[in-house]
């Protein structure tokens, strides 16, 4: 369950980018942040993820408070149960498919049995490519490992910044029709930041943010 | 996974880069462990063939010459001494031991030294077996490395011929029966031959190619230098400055001319170990650089381990790790070729065998190891510091 409370947050103290009164996203529920270019919908993105710190205002992931946690404690905190997908998949070009899946838990100091990460790219239609290396994959397949990447060590929450926007239709359909079920599958909720209207339909929940 | 193999992944990955960072410090390394090398092998022999001798008295002329030519055989002597006055250095109260050595001749570049079986004493050397020190004259005893090259046998003949260096006059009417080889003893000894001093004397008053006049008379007789052990201490306060003030001899100190010898070598040594110092530096600087631009690169790498819940620290230790390995390798293949090429000039002049010295000490080459691999480090640690203070959002908001 993700709960956010009277959140602030600027570059700028006078002018707040940021300013959620009350969001409460329960299990099973999934919520897409829309918005124009810099309305603030990555920022967000980095308040849920303790990669920024808000001004005011609280963020609970589950029964902890994220917004209270010194900087270590986040950063593990982040590593254990949230997931990411970006706008590119930015995969690590010297690690084969597998690696870039399993380094994500390897980051948060979490084992991840090799079988469960096969399993997983064997889910996403990737099983025959583990051992490729990222050039050799179509963007459609990188956004995929991307997926298992941010899956892989059964976070509660899975963060995608613009996650179909480099995607044609067909690719953009298929990559969230399979970030979501795959959520669903290890128990994660999604926020997804996009102004991709494509997508819109897969998320019970939506958050409009205007800027400053 | 782990951070070493994640490490090797990204060294693999840039290979060319990886490749001429680790040749740079291989090559800094070499050189720096060739000058301890031959500053080692230098020491060791200064210190081996130095040993127990307190004094040379020769020839009037520069004392470093008559060191080096009548202690390390490195120089022609400063001339001849009459051997009455050498003999009553004998009889000093201050001098406990003499050996006098006369020179001019050799055998295929390798000197012929008349001295007495003290001389071989002196230095602790020991007879192969088979063979015995010389008693009679033209009776000669090989050091090893002469026997080894020259593929000298006992009981076999050869003939010296005149002068220090090889293409002199060959005495072929007085030729020497080798009675002796010795055993490698490290020493000086190793590169001659050794003969009594009658010997010497004798090929020189009886060579037909001479004119009569001209042959030395056995009344004139004369030696090179002689080798003096102190009976006291005391003995360094007066005597070198005794004999050279009242005789035409000359007295030197083999102790103060190899310090003297160390200063003139240390100045090339230290140079040489600045240039090697300039490439390991050159290769730190080589390091940093590429590391700071490989950084910049992979920098959204590095952000989305930090995004993965990887502290500061655990991303830095990376970057340092591939600093240390990639220095690590440098130094380790440095050492293997500066040891490499000690085998190869083993093997061309020693035939194989390391000589004693030809490697300086573990510990050194350890410091050295360890000097790389710290530079390496600092190398390292500049674009390390970049991840440290890496602002995660606005490098992910910048893709």
């Amino acid at each position: 369950m993700l709960e956010i409370s009277n959140l602030g947050f600027g570059y700028s103290a006078k002018a707040p980018l940021i300013d959620v009164r009350k969001l409460r996203l329960n299990n099973s529920q999934h919520l897409l942040v829309q918005g124009p270019s810099g309305s603030g919908k990555s920022s967000l993105l980095f308040l849920l993820a303790g990669l920024l710190q808000p001004q005011k205002g609280r963020i609970y992931l589950g029964e902890t408070e994220m917004t209270a946690l010194p900087a270590a404690a986040r950063d593990a905190y982040r590593g254990r149960n949230i997931g990411f997908v970006f706008q590119q998949p930015h995969l690590m070009a010297p690690l084969t498919v597998l690696q870039n899946v399993l380094v994500a838990p390897f980051m948060a100091g979490l084992a991840v049995e090799q079988a469960h990460a096969l399993a997983l790219l064997e889910k996403l239609g990737l099983g025959k490519l583990a051992q490729r290396r990222p050039h050799e994959l179509s963007l459609g397949q990188q956004q995929r490992v991307g997926v298992a990447r941010a899956l892989v060590h059964k976070p509660q929450l899975v963060l995608a910044d613009e996650p179909t926007s480099a995607l044609d239709d067909e690719a953009a359909e298929a990559v969230i029709g399979l970030l979501l079920e795959t959520a669903e599958s290890v128990g994660a909720q999604v926020v997804a930041a996009s102004h991709d209207a494509r997508i819109k339909k897969h998320f019970s929940q939506t958050l409009s943010l205007k800027g400053e | 996974m782990s951070t070493f193999g994640l490490m090797m992944a990204y060294l693999k990955h840039n290979a060319l880069r990886t490749g001429y960072n680790v040749v740079l410090f291989a090559l800094g390394t070499a050189l720096m462990a060739g000058v301890l090398a031959v500053g080692s092998q230098f020491e060791h022999n200064l210190t081996r063939n130095l040993q127990g001798i307190d004094m040379v008295v020769g020839a009037k002329g520069s004392p470093l010459q008559l060191v080096l030519s009548a202690v390390l055989h490195a120089d022609v002597p400063t001339g001849n001494i009459p051997l009455k006055e050498a003999e009553a250095l004998k009889d000093n109260p201050l001098i406990k031991a003499t050996v006098p050595l006369a020179l001019g001749d050799n055998l295929a570049g390798y000197r012929i030294v008349g001295t007495t079986p003290d001389y071989a004493d002196w230095y602790g050397a020991r007879l192969q077996p088979g063979g015995r020190m010389f008693a009679h004259t033209m009776e000669a005893v090989a050091g090893h490395d002469v026997a080894q090259a020259l593929g000298l046998k006992l009981g076999g003949k050869f003939a010296g011929s005149h002068g220090l260096a090889p293409g002199g006059e060959l005495h072929s009417f007085a030729p020497y029966t080798l009675v002796g080889i010795l055993k490698p003893s490290g020493t000086i000894l190793d590169r001659l031959v050794l003969t009594p001093v009658d010997s010497v004397w004798y090929v020189h008053e009886n060579d037909d190619d001479t004119p009569v006049e001209e042959r030395p008379k056995p009344e004139n007789r004369e030696v090179t230098a002689v080798l003096v052990k102190y009976r006291t201490p005391l003995a360094v306060a007066s005597l070198p400055r005794l004999i050279n003030k009242q005789t035409d001899m000359q007295a030197a100190s083999p102790a103060w001319e190899a310090a003297r010898l160390r200063k003139l070598v240390g100045v090339g040594s230290d140079t040489l170990k600045l240039i090697g110092g300039v490439f390991i530096g050159i290769a730190a600087l080589g390091l940093l650089v590429a590391m700071a631009e490989a950084m910049r690169q992979r920098l959204y790498d590095l952000a989305l381990m930090r995004c993965f819940g990887a502290g500061p620290f655990k991303v830095m230790r990376l970057v340092l790790l591939e600093g240390v390995t990639i220095s690590a390798l440098g130094a380790a293949l440095g050492l293997a070729l500066s040891y490499g090429f000690a085998r190869f000039a083993a093997a061309q002049v020693f035939g194989g065998q390391l000589a004693e010295g030809t490697v300086a000490d573990p510990q050194a080459y350890a410091c050295l190891f360890a000097a790389v691999v710290g530079l390496g480090l600092v190398g390292a640690f500049v674009p390390a510091l970049r991840i440290y203070r890496l602002s995660l959002p606005r490098l992910l908001a910048s893709r």
